[in-house]
């Protein structure tokens, strides 16, 4: 297919054998490649306050994917799948009660993201192979699709009030649901991987912990993605005040 | 038959409009999208409920429950604020 002989011109070539499998074709996927990836990236990055009086974070584990990581040059368009793929792979390694080992759904692919979407009759067939962005609803359809597990999708109509009260029901998913959130908005184009809340007292705020899938570049160390802000603790405040925001949570207690 | 009751909330508006509909659960859920977008959000392009629409309605309660919210779609690829 064409647009998979593309994807495959568009290899990265870090340099280090270990990121890039030499087979990486869209429809040829196993779950070993995704050993390259850094696993739990927030472990053990400080508390954004010393007076934080609640905190919330993820149960189990996820990995980081961002732009380029599996050897596909999706930067400027791939956040949103990246993120996607960041959940599903918290699905696949810490939903209880685990999968057998070895046959847990590997995080589907950017080609296999567009393609459920196109099954599903979300998009025209002309999506497969495109650059198109997606967002939060499309993310709860390929959960959905891939993993049979449905998603809440909350919406934040923006302003300081709202975006923290969704950071109070932020608090809630992860106590009861315990998996990584995918924020996304309109003014606000940046996808962001949500993975934990941290809530202030007396009115003071809250912050997010967010995993950024803009990151391009070879593998990263955890010091190096903490230090350099890849997953890093974000004010509730410093969010665009003037952007809407949706928030997928994914439901897996009912389970 | 049995039927399914669904509270479809338009969730951009502060003053959160919404409908009831209950359908035969055997529905197709496409018919009640149908319903939200003419009812609920029919000025909103771009808006969704984020549910795979190719199930039955009473599938669609036993994963999701009665309440469902219309949501005007993000979209995200960039790298911040547009200006």
């Amino acid at each position: 297919m064409a647009n998979l002989e593309e994807n495959i011109s568009e290899r990265i070539d870090w340099g280090e054998k270990a990121v890039v499998g030499e087979k990486h074709k869209g429809t040829e996927r196993t779950a070993d490649w995704t050993g390259t990836l850094l696993n739990n990236a927030h472990i053990g990055l400080p508390s954004p306050a010393p007076d934080v009086v609640k905190c919330s974070l993820i149960s189990g584990e996820c990995l980081y994917f961002h732009y380029g990581c599996d050897g596909q040059d999706d930067r400027g368009w791939g956040c949103g799948y990246r993120t996607l793929q960041t959940m599903a792979s918290w699905l696949c390694q810490s939903w209880a009660p685990p999968p057998p080992k070895g046959k847990c759904r590997p995080p589907p692919s950017l080609p296999e993201i567009q393609h459920a979407l196109v099954a599903m009759g979300d998009k025209l067939a002309m999506f497969a192979g495109s650059r198109e962005w997606i967002g939060t609803f499309e993310a709860a359809l390929v959960l959905d699709y891939y993993y049979d597990v449905p998603c809440k999708v909350v919406h934040v109509r923006g302003g300081g009030v709202e975006l923290e009260r969704a950071a109070e029901e932020l608090h809630q998913h992860f106590q009861s649901q315990g998996s990584p959130v995918m924020m996304g908005g309109d003014r606000d184009n940046s996808s962001k991987g949500i993975l934990g809340v941290c809530t202030r007292p007396g009115g003071q705020g809250s912050y997010l912990l967010v995993m950024d899938p803009h990151y391009y570049g070879p593998r990263l160390e955890m010091t190096s993605v903490q230090g350099l802000g890849w997953v890093s603790w974000k004010k509730v405040g410093s969010l665009d005040h003037s952007s809407f925001y949706n928030l997928c949570l994914p439901q897996t207690s009912r389970k | 038959m049995s039927k399914v009751t669904f509270k479809i909330t338009l969730t951009s508006d502060p003053r959160l409009p919404y409908k009831v509909l209950s359908v035969p659960e055997s529905t197709p859920f496409t018919a009640v999208l149908k319903f939200a977008a003419e009812e609920v959000s029919s000025s909103h392009t771009g808006y969704g409920i984020g549910i795979n629409p190719a199930q039955t309605a009473g599938n669609v309660f036993l994963k999701h429950g009665s309440e469902l919210r219309i949501i005007p779609r993000d979209r995200v690829g960039g790298r911040g604020v547009v200006q």
